[in-house]
């Protein structure tokens, strides 16, 4: 009893995703759907033991432009963030190029920034980078700017510089916010790599989206569900990563 | 008449509204003799909020001079403190942590002002609550911590808008005593905004009674009751005598109705 409250939701989290891949592998071998069209979750498992290193290879090439993207994206939208908090012009430029950037396909874009940066993983980071920011700096600066009035007042009162408020109300006041934006980023960073990999092809070798691309062309679709899988698994597992850097 | 600690001469103050100007203060004026407690009393939107933030700098007056120690005012004096009537403790913090953040904010002594804090917050019956966060303590004691803070490099001056507004009759009862005991340990001119006719009259030397459209002050009261006051000076004649004179000036203005 004292496991299952400890554990409440770890244990549900697991059990929902292996009650999951246990329907998936009941409804593969019942229903007569082909295998190339939907492969049971055993046959993508096996296909992956019949090349770990080949797929270690590309997720991990895939997870360093990743999170090298993600990290780019949470230091420069926390710092836009603040200069959008402090300055008027700042946020009244700034802000408005941040959204109207932000409804525009970013996808469509990363064939330009390969045109600019070259097929390697700057042109991927960055694809990853534009996609991340935007949750950051809405996050931040919506915590950065949410002080009660009387807080500032406050803080006013005893001639607190606007450095110091930053330093010591409005950036932990914000980190909440910050690490919502941050749940957010790191599977959008991740969908920029993909997509980034989709375009930039490249570095042949070692990137998990040329796989998928790959061998969607050959028509592994048992590769392509394991790519899949991976994504789906670092998505259910980043909001405890930020749970856990959050709760102290 | 004396120039005072506090002087403001034909204060005024006008909001731009969207709505058009909301005049919230009009010709205030008003002297404050240093060590003096003061209250200033009147129904809601009458302009206490406003008339406390301009003296505290927070706010400047659209018309008219306010001075502190003779000195014109440009943005919040140094030695002021103010109470709001939220607490304002930042959760992330201890609570003496929230105390010192006025040492970190005015680049105080840190060794000096935390002995102080301890000390305040002893004084104030919150010691071995130092290290708990906000959310841990009552009502009470989160104003009490907040009171600290304010206190807790001795200002001269100390401004409180409606510091215990939010808390129950019997914490704010208990506030009352030690507010004064606090006051009288180490006198500073107090500027308290209340809404509460007894409290102003059991902490006061003095109440301004105010009325609003425009906010304005309307009357001045000398308390004369000798201290340290016990709670059951509210039983003495000479107490409800001033709590009836305030009552009927406040009917007299249609705050309140007569019976
Ligand atoms: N920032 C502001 N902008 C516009 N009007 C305000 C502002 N602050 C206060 N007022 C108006 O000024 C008047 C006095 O307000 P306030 O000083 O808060 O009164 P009190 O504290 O006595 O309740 C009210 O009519 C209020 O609506
Ligand atoms: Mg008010």
């Amino acid at each position: 009893m004292a496991f299952w409250r400890t554990n409440e939701r770890a244990i549900t989290v697991v059990s929902v995703l292996a009650g999951s891949l246990v329907l998936w592998e009941l409804g593969a071998r019942i229903s007569h759907v082909p295998q190339f069209l939907l492969p049971a979750p055993s046959v993508v498992i096996a296909d992956l033991f019949k090349a770990p290193g080949l797929y270690a290879i590309n997720s991990l090439a895939t997870l360093r432009v990743t999170l090298t993207g993600f990290g780019l994206a949470v230091l420069l939208g926390v710092l836009l963030a603040v200069a959008i908090v402090h300055s008027r012009i700042m946020e009244h430029s700034l802000y408005t190029l941040l959204v109207a950037l932000n409804s525009l396909p970013k996808v469509a874009l990363a064939p330009l920034f390969v045109i600019w940066l070259g097929t390697g993983s700057p042109s991927k980071t960055t694809v990853a980078v534009t996609i991340a920011i935007f949750p950051i700096v809405i996050d931040t600066a919506l915590g950065l700017r949410s002080i009660e009035p009387d807080v500032m007042n406050m803080a006013k009162v005893m001639r607190a510089s606007r450095w110091q408020i930053l330093r010591r109300i409005r950036f932990p006041h914000a980190l909440p916010a910050m690490f919502a934006g941050m749940k957010v980023a790191i599977s959008l960073a991740l969908v920029g790599t993909i997509v980034g990999e989709f375009v930039a092809g490249g570095d042949l070798r070692h990137c998990a989206g040329l796989r998928l691309h790959h061998t969607a062309r050959c028509a592994r679709y048992s590769s392509i569900l394991y790519n899949r899988f991976s994504r789906a698994a670092a998505d259910a597992l980043a909001p405890f990563a930020a749970a856990a850097r959050h709760s102290r | 008449m004396t120039v005072g600690f506090v002087s403001l001469s034909h204060v005024g103050k006008t909001y731009a509204s969207p709505r058009g100007d909301v005049v919230a203060l009009a010709d205030i004026n008003l002297e404050i003799e240093p060590g003096e407690f003061i209250s200033v009393l009147g129904p809601s939107g009458c302009g206490k909020s406003t008339l406390l933030k301009c003296i505290g700098g927070l706010e400047t007056a659209t018309t008219g001079d306010i001075r502190i120690g003779g000195s014109p005012l440009a943005g919040p004096p140094r030695d002021l403190g103010m109470v709001f009537q939220t607490d304002l403790l930042l959760d992330w913090l201890t609570i003496v942590e929230n105390i010192m953040i006025t040492a970190h904010f005015k680049r105080l002594n840190p060794v000096i002002i935390r002995k102080k804090a301890l000390e305040l917050l002893a004084l104030f019956g919150l010691d071995g609550f130092e290290n708990r966060h906000p959310w841990e303590l009552s009502g009470g004691m989160r104003q009490r911590a907040a009171i600290c803070r304010a206190l807790v490099d001795d200002p001269k001056l100390l401004l409180m808008d409606e510091p215990f507004g939010a808390l129950d009759a019997m914490t704010r009862d208990d506030l009352n005593m030690e507010m004064q005991r606090i006051w009288m340990r180490s006198p500073k001119t107090v500027v308290f905004v209340t809404h509460s006719i007894p409290e102003a009259v059991f902490l006061s030397d003095r109440v301004v009674v105010m009325a609003r459209n425009p906010g304005r002050i309307e009357n001045d009261y000398r308390i004369d009751l000798p201290r340290p006051r016990s709670l059951a000076v509210r039983g003495a004649a000479e107490y409800s005598r001033y709590l009836t004179e305030i009552r009927d000036e406040f009917a007299r203005l249609g705050v309140l109705k007569a019976e």
